[in-house]
């Protein structure tokens, strides 16, 4: 893969997040949280929108000729969902919402599944368990908005969730997956250096959104899916008994491990493995 | 004695003579073919693929599977017709991760997009056993118009007795007219496509 391919889904990204950011942030100012939701949902939405058009060439159009060309569309859909869903009271609520809004917008991506009787379980069954994940990974957004664990868990998902795309032949997924990860990394300096700054709250939605969205678009990486899933998911077990007792920087560092772990997992169950040979 | 080497002589010289009329290369066989409808014969049929690497060097690729039906009629060409379809996901470049590669979202798409085509709209002689044909070419979900030389390259009958012919095609195509725009840099836009048929009547 050409040098200037891949640096498009890197340094376009990252220079998005970090400047929606600082413009939602503005550091000279006392520091508003709510700003923060919106802006760090735009800041992905936004990221993965130009790179998927900088990398593909074009803007997929309306409507796309190719499913997975959804996914900037969903994106946006997804930023415009955030501030409804964050707005519910009670976790109930916000969960039911995201499920239904995850449920629609891989409905978009999967038709061809669904429409085909032979198929339409099966479709139905991984798009259940994407749901599911979604909403466990807002959730988790949810409770813990602070604080670098969460960006940097998902830095490490993005980038094995990048791996296991070009082990399964799709170098577009790669890159896409990659923007995801230039983001999470500009997020992860960000409440590195301002801990306290509620990045991750807004991205609830938008992250686990693009995460299955690009897992489901590309059937082939399914049990590796899964893996990469729960890498993403791994923060939630901070919230429980006996890690919730943990000091913030070991459970950000077992977190992370334990991502790690997943992906490599994920990586090995790939169909091209642990074999990195280009040809 | 004389008289019989005479004879073997003569006889000898019109062995040579009738070998040596056995041994020349037969003419091309291009007879007026009248209105039929042929079949691809997928195993004598090939179509080959060539695209740029990195601005470098050409490579070739071809699919291994594809067939179609050509309405073939000589004395009205313009009654002529063509369809042919490609099986996208039999892409063969020799290496199965390029393969792989190919068939993926980035390039094909073939889960979303399992065949490519190429249906004529019209015929048009254009010199001597060739031919203008008109059609939609159909690759990725798009389909564009496109003008295509066709050439006969022979007639003869199957061993079953059957009327076949043969036809050769080679034309260009821009992939990212048919939205296969991924990595530019990495492969050439153009990419020349090669068809070379056997048909039988059905």
């Amino acid at each position: 893969m050409p040098i200037r391919t891949a640096l498009l889904s890197i340094v376009p990204p990252v220079l998005i997040a970090l400047a929606v950011l600082f413009i939602a942030w503005r550091p000279w100012r006392k520091a508003d949280l709510k700003p923060m939701h919106a802006a760090s949902a735009a800041a992905l939405a936004l990221a993965y929108a130009v790179t998927e058009t900088l990398v593909a060439g074009q803007w997929p159009g309306f409507p796309p000729a190719e499913q997975h060309r959804w996914l900037p569309y969903i994106a946006l859909a997804a930023l415009l969902a955030t501030p409804f869903i964050m707005g519910l009271k009670g976790q109930w609520r916000a969960c039911a919402a995201t499920t239904l809004v995850a449920a629609a917008f891989f409905t978009l991506l999967l038709w061809s599944g669904l429409s085909h009787s032979s198929s339409r379980l099966s479709t139905l069954l991984w798009m259940a368990t994407y749901c599911a994940c979604t909403a466990f990974i807002q959730r988790t957004a949810d409770v813990r908005p602070c604080g670098p664990r969460l960006p940097l868990t998902w830095l490490i998902t993005a980038t094995g969730a990048s791996v296991v795309f070009l082990q399964t032949y799709s170098a577009f997924f790669a890159l896409m997956a990659g923007s995801i990860a230039a983001v999470m990394g500009a997020f992860w300096v960000v409440t590195c250096w301002r801990p306290r700054l509620e990045v991750v709250r807004g991205i609830g939605l938008v992250f686990p959104t693009l995460l299955a969205g690009l897992i489901l678009s590309l059937p082939a990486t399914a049990p590796s899916g899964l893996l990469i899933m729960a890498a993403a998911a791994t923060p939630a077990a901070t919230l429980l008994r006996p890690f919730n007792g943990l000091k913030p920087w070991l459970a950000t560092g077992l977190c992370a491990a334990a991502a790690a772990v997943f992906c490599i997992l994920g990586i090995w169950n790939s169909p091209g493995g642990f074999d990195f040979g280009g040809y | 004695m004389i008289r019989t080497a005479i004879v073997g002589l003569i006889a000898l010289a019109g062995a040579l003579g009738l070998a040596s009329a056995t041994t020349t290369a037969p003419a091309e066989n291009h007879a007026a073919v009248a209105a039929t409808a042929f079949t691809v014969d997928p195993v004598h049929s090939t179509s080959v693929f060539r695209i740029k690497h990195m601005n470098v060097a050409y490579f070739y690729g071809r699919f291994d599977k594809f067939g179609g039906t050509i309405n073939f009629d000589e004395s009205n060409p313009s009654a002529s017709s063509a369809e042919i379809e490609v099986d996208t996901a039999s892409v063969n470049s020799n290496n199965g991760k390029r393969d792989g590669h190919i068939k993926s979202k980035d390039f094909f798409n073939a889960a979303e997009f399992p065949t490519a085509s190429f249906k004529s709209t019209s015929w048009k002689p254009a010199g001597e056993n060739t031919f203008d044909v008109a059609g939609d070419l159909t690759l990725h979900g798009v389909t564009k118009p496109i003008t295509v030389k066709f050439e006969k390259t022979g007639t003869g009958k199957s061993r079953s007795g059957g009327a076949l012919v043969g036809f050769e095609t080679t034309f260009t195509i821009k992939r990212s007219d048919y939205g296969i725009s991924f990595m530019p840099e990495g492969l050439s836009d153009e990419v020349r496509l090669t068809f070379s048929i056997e048909a039988g009547s059905t």
